[in-house]
């Protein structure tokens, strides 16, 4: 489905930005979970998959077709993308928000019909959130944006799913919601990616993990054997601990070791020069 | 717990208050294109010669079908020479800065953005301030207005694309710097001028006028306006999935650059023909849009036609008042303002979600 050989993308000459030598490949029905540090690469990488950026080196692979040969609105028909942050600078409603997915399926001077409402309102359906049809996307709480989003991500009709953060904005229970949402997903076949700031989400949908530092992957490979002490370690500078949670849940979890705060010499010893010892 | 059910309580309302204001773009473009028919009339009754609206539509009818009924004397001057390029210039003018206001705030995700942003009112003013210091005559000041125009826009344009980074602020940027540039250009025309004699046409042609426009004029601007309106109408959808910002369309399959690209050319032209005949006509671009929100929402299928209507009707509407509101006519650009700035101020209190 995607393979990406050798990649390699740096903004303007600056060698420290972007990334190198990513290689990898993804198959359908996979969740691919990309875990890093703020300004590694995560989101530049997922830009240079769309197609946004074009790569300085190396390729990328799309169904057996290079994705530079493609035309924009081909990659669009194949990749969704759902993005970080999504603001719409007016207040539009549900349905023209999902509408717009129609995009890439529609010619330069056509506007969506009578099928491509069909298809909208299904997807909105299907996500269960008829009910705002045509309520104005800005006063959706973030839980509801997130599911729009999705609706409309559903609406363009991809084979393959790029997802920013999904996660990040969201409240507790959301963010489960959103990570059942996209196991559910590929396991109707869609292969996914998607990044992360948090180890335990890609213990509960991913099949593969990569983790990224300074623009290359550290590891790749299933959860279990790349998300470990060390790597974490190593990405995040914290020390964690994984572990498997009792077998009723059935997973591991991958815990941030309170004591490190305290052995974390440099930041301790600052704070106390600032604020002076309390007794 | 009371408080939270009264606040959605509240919600609720203002949400249906919203709701029922939001017309379906088919229902307000008949309702608009009906006030606009009973206007464009009534336009030709008032004046300083009434003809009654009998007359005016027997006339039309004459004229449409060259059949012979004999009227008044005169009503057929009146009407078919001096009303009739008039009346369709102020609707044309009124649709165009209209269509391109809406478009540039869909183009710059921004509702405080005027089709004057790149630079037009500047170009256009400098070019005629030129043409009537070195020439006076009506075709060479219109020449000269349009060409600046298009001039400012299109260095605009490419400066902003010698700019790095983000495409749409750079426009921006560029825009204002290049306005600034042709309004000191204009400055200097104006210092230059004769003062007895140039320095007030200039002046006045500022205000912005439709009392000279005559059929010669219709036809040289009627036809870019209308093109470029007709390519916007057909392509607005996409500013939908433009409003959502450069990166997200781009993910969406859309080319930004030619979109972006096009919009900026149609909107130049119809904004360069209508000034070039009318003078500067200011707030009609950037206040038409919001009222166009408030009356079908922020989706740009609805938006843009009645936005057309809404604006043909409101310049039309102002132009009639220039005629009769008193002995002398007043220059539209100073009515477009009195009267839009408090019915704006009046709607934005009153209405509740126009935008944001």
């Amino acid at each position: 489905m995607l393979e990406v050989h050798n990649a390699r993308f740096h903004y303007d000459s600056n060698q420290h930005s972007g990334f190198r030598e990513v290689s990898f490949s993804l198959r359908t029905g996979q969740v691919m979970c990309v875990l890093g540090p703020n300004g590694c690469g995560k989101t530049t990488m997922l830009k240079c998959l769309l197609g946004l950026f074009r790569l300085q080196g190396g390729s990328i692979w799309l169904d057996g077709q290079e994705i530079s040969q493609m035309t924009r609105s081909a990659v669009a028909r194949i990749i969704g993308y759902i993005p970080q942050m999504h603001q719409p600078a007016f207040p539009f409603s549900v349905l023209d928000t999902v509408l717009v997915g129609r995009a890439p399926h529609l010619g330069f001077l056509q506007s969506p019909g009578e099928t491509d409402v069909q298809i909208a309102n299904s997807a909105l359906e299907a996500l269960g959130i008829s009910h705002l049809t045509n309520k104005p996307y800005s006063q959706l709480s973030g839980g509801e944006k997130q599911l729009v989003t999705f609706a409309r991500v559903l609406t363009q009709r991809p084979a393959l799913l790029l997802m920013d953060e999904p996660t990040s904005h969201l409240d507790f229970g959301n963010q489960i919601k959103v990570l059942n949402l996209v196991q559910e997903l590929a396991s109707t076949g869609m292969p996914i990616i998607m990044t992360s700031h948090f180890p335990d989400h890609a213990f509960l949908t991913s099949s593969k993990v990569a983790i990224m530092k300074q623009g290359t992957f550290l590891d790749f490979g299933p959860p279990e054997k790349v998300i470990n002490e060390y790597n974490m370690q190593q990405i995040y500078g914290v020390k964690v601990k994984v572990m498997d949670v009792d077998s009723s849940v059935g997973y591991r979890v991958c815990l941030p070791l309170k004591s490190d705060f305290n052995s974390s010499s440099e930041q301790k010893s600052n704070l106390e020069e600032f604020y002076g010892k309390r007794s | 717990m009371n408080t939270s059910s009264e606040c959605t309580l509240k919600k609720e309302k203002r949400w249906n208050a919203f709701r029922t204001l939001n017309l379906s773009g088919v229902s307000a473009s008949l309702i608009l294109a009906t006030v606009l028919a009973v206007l464009f009339i009534f336009s030709f009754a008032i004046g300083r010669y009434p003809v009654s609206p009998v007359d005016v539509i027997k006339t039309l009818w004459s004229v449409i079908f060259s059949l012979d009924i004999t009227l008044p004397p005169n009503v057929e001057n009146v009407v078919i020479n001096l009303r009739f390029p008039r009346i369709i210039a102020a609707m044309l003018v009124g649709a165009s800065l209209s269509v391109a206001g809406t478009s540039f705030q869909g183009l710059f995700r921004n509702p405080l953005v005027s089709p004057d942003i790149l630079g037009v009112a500047s170009g256009a003013g400098f070019g005629a301030a030129l043409g009537i210091i070195i020439s006076g005559h009506g075709f060479i000041i219109q020449v000269l207005s349009f060409t600046g125009a298009m001039m400012a826009v299109a260095l605009s344009y490419f400066i902003s694309r010698v700019v790095k980074g983000n495409q749409t602020l750079g426009l921006i940027l560029a825009g204002i710097a290049i306005g600034s540039l042709f309004n000191a250009f204009l400055s200097l025309m104006k210092y230059a001028a004769d003062t007895t004699d140039q320095l007030p046409t200039i002046t006045y042609w500022l205000m912005g006028s439709l009392n000279a426009v005559d059929r010669q004029d219709i036809l040289v601007t009627g036809l870019p306006m209308l093109a470029g309106i007709t390519i916007l109408m057909l392509m607005r959808w996409r500013l939908n999935v433009l409003a959502m910002g450069e990166e997200e369309a781009m993910a969406l399959g859309i080319n930004t650059d030619l979109l972006r690209g096009v919009v900026v050319v149609c909107c130049t032209v119809i904004t360069a023909s209508a000034v070039c005949i009318s003078g500067i006509i200011g707030w009609v671009g950037l206040v038409i849009p919001h009222i166009g929100r408030m009356v079908v929402g922020p989706c740009h299928r609805k938006l843009l036609p009645v936005s057309a209507l809404l604006g043909a009707t409101f310049l039309l509407f102002i132009d009639d008042l220039c005629r009769v509101i008193a002995r002398v006519e007043i220059p539209i650009g100073i009515l477009t303002a009195i009267i839009g700035v408090p019915f704006f101020l009046y709607l934005l209190a009153k209405g509740r979600r126009g935008w944001a």
